[in-house]
């Protein structure tokens, strides 16, 4: 059960416990915003496609893994381990108030920073810049990357809860060898179902891409496949995710 | 009440614990859990408060299982443990968020804690020292007056000023209601305080019985002072040769818990014979 009580007590644990990390850490997420601004700017013609973008998906992936896995990570240590567990409040509020912080609260920090960062960049750059770095989050359903953005800071804090040292690291070396084994499992897969020998490219549940007498040849999934993935990604595979979480706070032992 | 049965705990599949312990404790008692190094003194308290789980057997305190960590179970418990953490954050800061967590938290009391342990209200945790953290936080765990309160080790990092007032702000802790159960490997630190003897060695319960009964069946002495009475047990202490015999005269006598613990590992079963009791 959550409780409304303790999970704005838990709140203001977590606010006041950290603020003074999370102020610098806000500081220094400016600042390399506004280096990678400049940098970008400086060589704005050798640079194609959309840079904006990147800086943003960039620092947004970046800081908010960082950010995630310290929510938890109490729960590794076994002093502050113990007065974590043993505080009274339900696992499940313990775990609604990280995914608060880590998914909600960051995100819009992150909104915060970003616009505050690039309108004072492009107002010190000059009315040359107005037409520059524009970013819009509907465009080509760049939207969905809350989604993805979603499901990695869920796999980072189910790591800071399941391992008990260098969690982190463990969860982004673990993260890579599934997305490697997902991407290079789905070609095989590809190749099994379809005999095809010259499949060039490929996404897990979308699409993929053959070679075909010179041509390329793009095929898509059924728009049926693209809503039913798009369902299993976008909430089956976060909710799961947090259920994993939840159980492995409610079984902790120190 | 504490209701453990059948209890055994493994941390690896060749090393098992307890092997099927039995323990009761009522409340209002203070417990004193004395033992070597590595007697399972931690294991068991952790498992009692919900840290540790049970391989077999179940563990209940106040009806509720410690492993589920209910809210209500939590907060009725505080568990000192021998190294305790305690947040950068001022007093008053620390106050204002933690004592709410706990229904029968009573501030004033956490004030005149704090003021017999000498610690300012307005200092920061975390430029504390080691003693005086431990001390803030005893002062917080007396203060949330939960039903079962557990220390280890909680003399550990004290000086002996600290000690003392320790031991008189425990005096005046226990309450009908409540359970307090505190572990030590230096029985003389609380020789005082507890109400009720529990010896644990290799994981076992080597003698569990009431300080009453203990006055009223065994009587500790210099072994000079004594006539025909029959030694059960005696250690060439620095005060002299001491003796531990059977209390035939109904006479009481100071217990000597270091003694009552060095025969207790030395004799279980007869100590538990003179009890009336079975290991």
């Amino acid at each position: 059960m959550i409780s409304a009580k303790h999970f704005i007590l838990l709140l203001k644990r977590q606010w006041f416990e950290n603020r003074k990390a999370w102020l610098i850490g806000a500081l220094a997420l400016a600042g390399i915003l506004a280096f990678l601004f400049l940098l970008t700017w400086r060589w704005r013609t050798s640079f194609n496609g959309d840079t904006t973008k990147g800086i943003f998906l960039l620092m947004l992936f970046t800081g908010g893994i960082l950010f995630m896995s310290t929510i938890l990570k109490d729960l590794g240590n076994k002093q502050k381990g113990i007065w974590l567990l043993i505080l009274p409040a339900s696992a499940l509020t313990k775990l609604v108030v990280a995914l608060f912080y880590g998914i909600v609260a960051y995100l819009v920090v992150y909104f915060g920073i970003f616009y505050v960062v690039k309108a004072l960049m492009l107002l010190a750059f000059g009315a040359e810049a107005t037409q520059w770095a524009s970013l819009d989050l509907m465009k080509n359903s760049f939207y969905q990357f809350v989604f993805v953005y979603i499901i990695f800071q869920s796999i980072v804090l189910l790591g800071s809860v399941y391992f008990n040292k260098s969690q982190f690291f463990k969860t982004i070396l673990i993260t890579m060898a599934l997305f490697f084994a997902a991407f290079n499992g789905n070609e095989l897969l590809l190749k099994l179902i379809t005999g095809e020998v010259d499949i060039n490219a490929n996404v897990p549940l979308d699409s993929f891409q053959f070679a075909y007498d010179g041509d390329n040849i793009y095929v898509q999934s059924t728009t049926m496949m693209t809503y039913i993935s798009c369902i299993l990604l976008w909430f089956v595979v976060p909710v799961t995710l947090w259920l994993i979480t939840w159980l492995r706070i409610k079984e902790k032992e120190l | 009440m504490i209701k453990i049965e059948k209890l055994s705990f493994r941390y690896h599949k060749s090393k098992v614990l307890f092997n099927g312990l039995d323990l009761e404790l009522a409340a209002g008692s203070i417990y004193g859990l004395l033992g070597k190094n590595g007697a399972g003194k931690s294991t068991l308290m952790k498992t009692i408060t919900g840290l540790l789980f049970p391989f077999e057997g179940t563990c209940t305190v106040n009806h509720l299982q410690p492993h589920k960590r209910e809210q209500s179970f939590l907060e009725q418990l505080f568990f000192i443990p021998e190294e305790c953490y305690l947040p950068p954050l001022s007093i008053v800061h620390f106050l204002n968020i933690y004592a709410p967590f706990y229904p029968s938290f009573n501030r004033t009391e956490f004030y005149q804690y704090l003021n017999e342990f000498n610690i300012d209200a307005k200092a920061d945790l975390d430029k504390l020292s080691f003693g005086q953290k431990k001390k803030t936080f005893i002062a917080f765990g007396l203060a949330a007056n939960t039903r079962l309160l557990v220390m280890d080790e909680p003399t550990n990092g004290l000086d002996i000023p600290s000690k003392v007032q320790f031991r008189k702000i425990m005096t005046n802790a226990g309450k009908a209601d409540k359970i307090i159960l505190l572990s030590t490997h230096q029985v003389r630190d609380l020789d005082d305080l507890i109400s009720s003897v529990i010896i644990m060695d290799n994981s076992k319960i080597l003698l569990h019985t009431e300080k009453e009964q203990i006055a009223e069946r065994l009587f500790f002495c210099k072994k000079s002072e004594l006539g025909n009475e029959t030694i059960l047990y005696e250690e060439q202490t620095p005060n002299g040769l001491m003796a531990m015999c059977i209390n035939n005269n109904q006479s009481k006598s100071y217990i000597d818990l270091e003694i009552l613990f060095n025969a207790t590992l030395h004799q279980p079963t007869l100590l538990n014979t003179i009890f009336n009791k079975t290991l």
